[in-house]
């Protein structure tokens, strides 16, 4: 990971949580990490748990940003719900897990929120 | 929050009532559905979410698990995908509990959102009658089956937002009424009649003995000589179908997928002519859940085989299960099932590989271990099963050219169902209903011979060195005869001879 990506993808996250904040969520952690997993932002809106992974392109040569949060990525997400969730503050939530696309003109950002982006399959 | 509705599955020839429980609550999003799914079952979470969403209707995404019971038996039917979204829906306080759990679900759904058809809705419909539920609801496409059964509603809703309006109380629906069939315009019915065929009075008249009686059949001749054209024809000399086989046999053919267009009750006997490359678990039915079978799908009707020395030997040995018993049992690890099999075996055969043995113009090219590793493809218990052996030659040019119009397939059919009247009434107690199911010591009690039939059967067992079993046979045969010939109460020796000829006509010296 090049020092000038990270700092594209730092910027996405940034203007997400703004975002987010704008439509009322509260962020309850940034960059919350367990061992190789993370989940960027995970927020709370009228008592529904949103874990967000944002995800920011500059241009489409490598597809859509959101097609890059592909069945590992979604795992590795989930694995970190769980254990998020463990706190006994959030036991018994309703949660979902979400996808924010940033596109980043130049100075500018442009978003899109998928809601109830994936959910949990079983192992079988 | 919980919901139970009731969905329906299939298992062999009957009909099994699913409950479906639904619940939604707190946690990680999810959809699972558990107790034993299979893949077309797994998939309607899917079908279930898109089909909900694009009737406009919303679910909240919550952990969903839905629980198929009872666990042990294997959901195969795409049927269930109703019941599971009315389920959802009442989880999640769309639709209230109480009123979903009066009625049975059977649908598949599209995407879309509307109600398609499934098979095997006739079995599930009877299963609900027996359950003691009193409504069903199916798609448009599958009424015809459902209405079949007497004592349950049925509801046809064309979509899901129908019916799930319909449920809260706020749209209206009607349970739906018998359509008389129509029949797409210029659709001319092909009906074979006995008519049709010209000459071959000796295999007519086997054939009708064999309706009558409901025996086996074996015919050899030439080829071209109108073996096949005779066995098409033998259903429309039998009895008229009466509701209870007519049930069984839409039963059959429902869960097979084989009703036809408008799914109603089957009014005609089958007639099965499976290829010779048929396998055995095409012939007696089979797969991981089991499905019927040729044998089964010919219940009440006729399986015809035709060029049977071709077919394979372990096909052909799996018959004898069936027509000793008028059943096939299948076994699998998980389960054993039982489908009926109650047919008039008609088998043609060429008398040699090519064809011209013993016709009186053709000289026949094969050599006698040809001809006879073509015979013996054929087993001394099966042969022993097929109680008439006929032969068909080349039919003549007057015969064939002839005005005269051959007596008509209703008439035979009247003889048929007179002799058939009364082996019920002999044989009611047994709870047989035809002359073939008859074993030896019914033979000794049920069949009186006269003096003069004796003396003939005495000469023919000594010159022809008869099995115990042929000799029986003949005794059969010779019961069907007289039940043709006005019920007369004794066998004689006319037809004892008749019999004999039915029987003797080949037989390949074994």
């Amino acid at each position: 990971m090049t020092v000038a990506t990270k700092k594209l993808g730092n910027a996405g996250e940034d203007f997400a949580a703004n975002y987010l904040e704008s439509y009322g969520y509260q962020i309850l952690a940034r960059n919350f990490r367990v061992r190789s997993a993370e989940i960027d932002i995970i927020a709370e809106v009228s008592g529904v748990i949103v874990f967000v992974e944002v995800k920011t392109r500059k241009d489409m040569r490598h597809g859509l940003p959101a097609e890059a949060v592909n069945w590992r990525k979604q795992k590795k997400i989930i694995e970190a719900a769980g254990v998020f969730l463990q706190d006994e503050t959030y036991a018994d939530c309703a949660c979902r897990f979400d996808v924010i696309e940033i596109y980043a003109l130049g100075k500018n950002f442009g978003v899109r929120h998928i809601e109830n982006a994936f959910e949990v399959e079983s192992e079988f | 929050m919980y919901a139970r509705t009731f969905g329906a599955a299939t298992l062999g020839v009957d009909g099994l009532i699913i409950s479906v429980e639904v619940d939604s609550a707190n946690g990680m999003p999810a959809f699972d559905i558990v107790g034993l799914p299979n893949a077309s079952v797994r998939e309607s979470k899917e079908r279930v979410r898109t089909a909900i969403k694009n009737s406009g209707l919303r679910s909240r995404q919550e952990k969903i698990t839905v629980n198929l019971a009872p666990a042990e038996i294997r959901k195969e039917s795409a049927g269930l995908d109703l019941p599971i979204a009315i389920g959802l829906l009442a989880a999640q306080g769309r639709v209230t509990v109480e009123k979903c759990s009066e009625f049975v679900f059977v649908a598949e759904l599209s995407l879309e959102g509307r109600l398609c058809s499934v098979n095997g809705v006739l079995p599930m419909a009877i299963a609900t009658r027996d359950a003691g539920l009193k409504k069903i609801v199916v798609s448009p496409d599958n009424v015809n089956e459902a209405l079949l059964v007497d004592g349950i509603e049925v509801y046809a809703p064309p979509t899901l937002i129908e019916l799930v309006e319909f449920l809260q109380g706020e749209g209206k629906l009607e349970p739906a009424k018998s359509q008389p069939a129509v029949e797409p315009e210029g659709f001319i019915e092909l009906v074979d009649d006995f008519s049709d065929v010209q000459g071959q009075f000796m295999a007519k008249r086997a054939l009708e003995v064999a309706a009558a009686g409901g025996h086996n059949v074996l015919m050899v001749g030439v080829p071209g000589s109108g073996k096949t054209m005779l066995a098409k024809r033998v259903s429309s000399i039998m009895p008229e179908l009466t509701r209870e086989e007519a049930l069984e046999i839409t039963k059959i053919y429902s869960i097979a997928g084989k009703l036809g267009f408008n799914g109603g009750l089957i009014t005609k006997r089958p007639f099965q002519h499976p290829n010779h490359d048929a396998s055995t678990a095409a012939i007696i039915g089979g797969g991981s859940n089991p499905m019927p079978g040729q044998v089964t799908l010919a219940h009440h009707g006729v399986l015809f085989l035709d060029e049977l020395p071709e077919f394979r030997k372990s096909a052909l040995e799996a018959l004898r299960e069936p027509l000793e018993e008028r059943q096939v049992t299948i076994s699998r690890v998980s389960n054993t099932l039982t489908f009926p099999a109650s047919f008039i075996l008609i088998c043609a055969m060429n008398p040699c590989p090519c064809g011209w043995y013993g016709d009186r113009d053709h000289n026949c090219q094969c050599s006698q271990l040809e001809i006879k590793r073509y015979t013996h493809k054929l087993s001394g218990p099966l042969l022993d099963r097929i109680d008439i052996h006929v032969r068909v030659p080349r039919v003549k040019y007057d015969e064939l050219t002839s005005k005269r119009k051959a007596e008509p397939s209703a008439k035979v059919r009247e003889r048929v169902s007179a002799a058939r009247e009364i082996q019920l009434n002999r044989l009611s107690k047994y709870h047989l209903f035809c002359n073939a199911q008859m074993n030896h010591a019914m033979l000794q009690e049920l069949c009186t011979i006269t003096p003069a039939a004796k003396d003939l059967l005495k000469a023919v067992f000594e010159s022809k060195k008869l099995s115990a079993r042929s000799y029986d046979r003949i005794i059969k045969v010779g019961r069907t005869i007289a039940d043709l010939d006005n019920g007369a109460a004794e066998i004689s020796d006319k037809h004892i001879a008749e019999a004999i000829k039915l029987r003797n006509e080949l037989d390949f010296e074994r």
